[in-house]
């Protein structure tokens, strides 16, 4: 329900952004035209979509969105991307990938993943999955492929 | 035939050596759960910037076919698809497995995913020339409805429920109008942020979706406690590999070309894919059959079927997205992107034009289902222990491979953030049971559908009955519509009714 | 220690390594370190290939390695300002093309872009538009072509590759000069569906350039009618040019080669004698004899400047008129 009303208000804003364009004539269509009949087009079947989601709504259980390491995850790529120009392709990429290996060991242990302190083992662990990481990303895209790393 | 002469490019170049990995690749990333052949062409995307196009077409192709084959394997070792196409072959190869069969079940897979696998590439090799110069007759309203029929498709084959996958296209189909009006190039549609205006590439699409989403997913899913040998296939003996006589004889001939013939021509229609290549295949066998009791039980004409027709489905996507740019499946779109990436655009001169680079590529997906069956002989028994790689190095490696490769491609920091931006929004709809297929190729055909519909317009001073006036696109028109009827309405409200009855 | 706690430790540890700056290289001994050159076209494309052999050529004149970063995007205009907003120190130089001279900085698709940001070192390819026909039309010369459009104004159609672009705005102007009007059909895939759309006669005309339209001369599928250079085109003496019609058109595109505009001088004219020098390389020579098309010259940085210049001149006023008169919209 939630995602149909976000994908909805996206649909609106794109119209509300196609509107402003020119239709043009019917033998030189402008940019206009496609979107606009595009984005009504969406509106209807978010629309249908809408009316579906409230008959099922009662004889649904949705699966949940898991959330929590999804946006740790994100976060750090996020940080990734926006520091690797800067900082240079090895440091960056040795904080990421350990970072990124200590998330993956927490949410794969049975355990459970809160409750548990990092033991300097899990660290030295990630850390080193950090470096290999880093270096086979190195020999792939520097001395394979000749890119030019920042 | 003039294809057959670039087959020296095999033996003057390490083509064949690529060959060999991108199919290693291909099979590793099809084994391992949650890793697809989708994935690992969209990691190496960014990486064919620098590779000759030869090799760089085919190490995809390698990865192609053995993603297909690679998924069946874990399917049938241990009961979980490693790719969804696998997940007909799993139903009935794990049956043999629980039964001390598993090699018997591996070995004819490899043996009809080879069969399927190269009679598909056949008529590709045959079928591409008199499809080309056909396509030679199409204008530009022939290439629209033919682009429509695509979307249409796109819509309405993909996904648990027909509107999503209806929704999913069109969002594709909106993302795709985003950037610059191909025609007046004037900036269009981009929320005010002027970055947009350099446009969203296929490579940040691809990578969003297929990559970071899956590995947002991952999250979620815990690795296997163990992975035990119950099978015995460890100790399995290479002849235990080769399919025994009676059970060809069984299967028969015409099982197997028929489940070719359905797989190529779903391989053909954009956006079936190999899943419902390898479904509509196996239904078909399970209702000619002589044996039907043993479906679901273990059948080896079924896993047949399902495996010959998923891997003649790879040859024959290759059609219409050479001729027109019309991808099949998602593999598909993404080897558009390295065509794209080196230059060549899809069209019917471009197998004239350049049959030096297609030519090798074309070859490459006759000789890779041999190395199937052949590496499935050697190597079989071996094939468990790709599973016990630690996914907290796996999934970091590919988390920074796919930013990394897609920084090195467009030295753009803003791709990178869209990319995870698309990749998150992709997460959270593949959890709401939207399919991310349809995603893609919406965004593919979205521009194409509308560059041809504005010059068909032009060339025919506005005329709209220029679509119904020309026999192609009418026939493609039409066929749309009975695509839409059958799998849009007939289908679902007999299934309603059905549902009904019980 | 929870895995809060490490998160921030990880966190200062960013910061601090994103606060160390860089060295930047004197540029007493220019060049002392690999050069940059952006391309703002995809990779494999007619332009890259040509710039990335000349740079080929380049690196040995200058003595230094130049590698070739594409940065496709705003219709070149993303490759463009990074280009202009890249250090001028020399170690980074840009490729442009009309689209970076013309179609971005009037659109304004990217923020902050103005040529005049830009130093050209100089001009490097100079292919000459042209209007082509199929090989079997009924028209002879471009002169059948205008007599046809005068008797039946407005139905003659003519392809181009985007409406205000490269090869619409000739045509515009001819009608000008000529007093007729066509009827302007565009294919955005390039082009490769012109010489598609010539080739099944949907559209009988089209306005390209000689490289865009050489593969289906070369396979008898079409025929040029007239050049809008200021001479004959080498490859075919026997086309005339629109000046020996009587119209005075001059079009062409081209490619030339950049650099951010506070680059010190000494710097500059290093390079600006380097690439003078790279066009006299056999090796860049050969290397164009093989890839035909002609078309290639070399024009110093005063004169590109000027015609850059010029160039803007003309046709931003043609397509201000463009957009008073509602076909495009800026």
């Amino acid at each position: 329900m939630a995602v149909t009303l976000i994908l909805a208000l996206l649909s609106v804003a794109y119209l509300f952004q196609a509107w402003h364009l020119s239709v043009g004539t019917r033998n030189n269509l402008g940019p206009g035209a496609y979107p606009i009949g595009l984005g009504f087009f969406m509106l209807f079947c978010l629309g249908l979509k809408l009316v579906k989601d409230r008959k099922e709504k009662k004889t649904k259980t949705g699966k949940g969105l898991a959330f929590r390491w999804q946006i740790w995850m994100g976060l750090t790529s996020l940080g990734y991307a926006l520091i690797l120009e800067r900082v240079g392709y090895l440091a960056s990429t040795v904080l990421y990938a350990t970072v990124m290996a200590l998330i993956f060991d927490c949410t794969d242990s049975h355990e459970g993943c809160m409750s548990r302190t990092l033991t300097a083992q899990t660290v030295v662990r990630a850390l080193l999955t950090g470096l290999a990481i880093t270096a086979l990303g190195y020999l792939l895209f520097h001395v394979l492929f000749n890119f030019r790393l920042p | 035939m003039e294809i057959f002469k670039t087959a020296s490019v095999f033996l003057e170049t390490p083509a064949l050596l690529y060959l060999f990995l991108g199919y290693s690749i291909g099979f590793f990333f099809g084994a391992v759960p949650g890793l697809t052949a989708t994935l690992a062409i969209s990691l190496l995307l960014p990486l064919t910037f620098s590779m000759a196009p030869v090799t760089a077409l085919v190490t995809c192709v390698g990865i192609f076919v053995g993603g297909i084959y690679g998924g069946s394997v874990t399917g049938t070792l241990i009961n979980i698809p490693g790719a969804p196409a696998s997940a007909i072959t799993t139903m009935e190869a794990y049956k043999l497995t629980r039964k001390g069969q598993a090699a018997r079940a591996m070995g004819q897979g490899a043996f009809a995913s080879m069969i399927g696998g190269f009679i598909g590439a056949l008529l590709t090799l045959f079928l591409l020339g008199p499809i080309a110069e056909l396509s030679l007759y199409f204008r530009t309203p022939d290439k629209f409805s033919l682009v429509l029929m695509a979307v249409v498709v796109a819509m309405l084959l993909n996904g648990e429920s027909l509107l999503k996958g209806v929704i999913a296209t069109g969002l594709g189909l909106m993302m795709g109008s985003v950037g610059l009006d191909y025609f007046s190039s004037a900036p269009r549609l981009t929320f005010g942020l002027a970055t947009l205006t350099q446009g969203i590439q296929l490579l940040t699409v691809v990578v969003g979706t297929f990559a970071v989403s899956e590995i947002l997913t991952q999250l979620n899913v815990r690795s296997l406690v163990t992975i035990d040998d119950s099978a015995g296939i460890g100790k399995a003996r290479m002849k235990d590999f080769l399919p025994p006589k009676a059970d060809l004889r069984q299967i028969g001939p015409i099982n197997y070309l028929r489940s070719t013939l359905i797989g190529f021509v779903t391989g053909i229609l954009p956006g079936a894919g190999a899943s419902m290549a390898s479904l509509m295949a196996y239904s078909v066998a399970k209702t000619c059959s002589k044996r039907r009791d043993e479906y679901g039980e273990g059948s080896i004409e079924g896993i047949a079927a399902s495996e010959a027709a998923n891997n003649a489905m790879c040859p024959g996507a290759i059609i219409p997205m050479m001729l027109f740019g019309i991808p099949g499946d998602s593999v598909t779109a993404i080897i558009l992107g390295v065509f794209t990436i080196h230059g060549l655009i899809p069209g019917p001169l471009l197998l004239i034009e350049r049959l030096d680079l297609l030519g090798p590529m074309l070859l490459a997906m006759l000789v890779t289902p041999v190395l199937i069956f052949f590496t499935a002989v050697l190597f079989g028994r071996h094939y468990l222990r790709i599973l016990k790689i630690r996914k907290s190095f796996l999934y970091p490696f590919i988390a920074m491979a796919a930013l990394v490769g897609l920084y090195a491609a467009t030295y753009s920091v803003f791709q990178m953030v869209m990319t995870l931006c698309i990749g998150f929004a992709v997460y959270v709809l593949k959890n709401e049971g939207y399919p991310s297929v349809p995603f893609l190729l919406g965004f593919i055909l979205g521009p194409l559908m509308e560059t041809f519909f504005r010059s068909s317009l032009s060339i025919s001073s506005g005329d709209l009955t220029v679509f119904l006036t020309s026999p192609f696109s009418l026939a493609f028109l039409i066929i749309s519509a009975l695509f839409l009827f059958i799998m849009g309405i007939y289908l679902p409200r007999k299934m309603e009714t059905a549902r009904r009855s019980f | 220690m929870t895995l809060k706690r490490i998160g921030m430790l990880l966190l200062c540890a960013a910061i601090a390594l994103f606060s160390v700056g860089t060295l930047v290289a004197q540029a007493a001994d220019y060049p002392a370190s690999d050069i940059k050159h952006i391309m703002p076209w995809g990779a494999g494309g007619g332009t890259d290939t040509v710039m990335r052999a000349f740079m080929n050529s380049l690196e040995k004149t200058l003595g230094a390695t130049i590698y070739t970063v594409n940065l496709p995007g705003a219709k070149s205009g993303q490759g463009g300002a990074e280009l202009m907003d890249s250090a001028p120190d020399g170690y980074t130089i840009g490729s442009l093309t009309y689209d970076g001279i013309i179609t971005v900085p009037f659109f304004g698709l990217v923020p902050g872009y103005d040529t005049a940001r830009l130093r050209f070192v100089g001009t490097v390819t100079d292919h000459p538009t042209v209007i082509a026909v199929n090989a079997k039309s009924p028209w002879k010369t471009m002169e059948d072509v205008i007599e046809d459009a005068r008797k039946n104004p407005g139905t003659i159609a003519i392809s181009n590759v985007g409406t205000g672009g490269v090869w619409h705005l000739p045509v515009l102007e001819l009608e000008q000069l000529a007093g007729v009007t066509f009827r302007h059909v565009a294919f955005p895939g390039g082009s490769g569906e012109q010489r598609e759309a010539l080739l099944k006669r949907e559209v009988p005309l089209a306005c390209s350039s000689v490289g865009g339209i050489y593969p289906a001369i070369k396979a008898g599928h079409a025929r040029l009618l007239a050049v809008m250079g200021t001479e004959r085109f080498a490859d075919f003496p026997d086309v005339p040019t629109f000046k020996e019609l009587g119209y005075d058109l001059n079009w062409g595109s081209m490619r030339v080669i950049a650099v951010p505009k506070d680059v010190p001088d000494e710097i500059f004219n290093k390079i600006e004698a380097a690439a003078a020098k790279a066009t006299e390389d056999e090796k860049w020579k050969t290397w164009l004899a093989e890839s035909g098309g002609g078309g290639w010259i070399w024009r110093d940085s005063a004169t590109t400047e000027q015609f850059v210049k010029d160039l803007q001149a003309k046709v931003f006023k043609l397509m201000d008129e463009l957009v008073a008169a509602g076909t495009i919209s800026k």
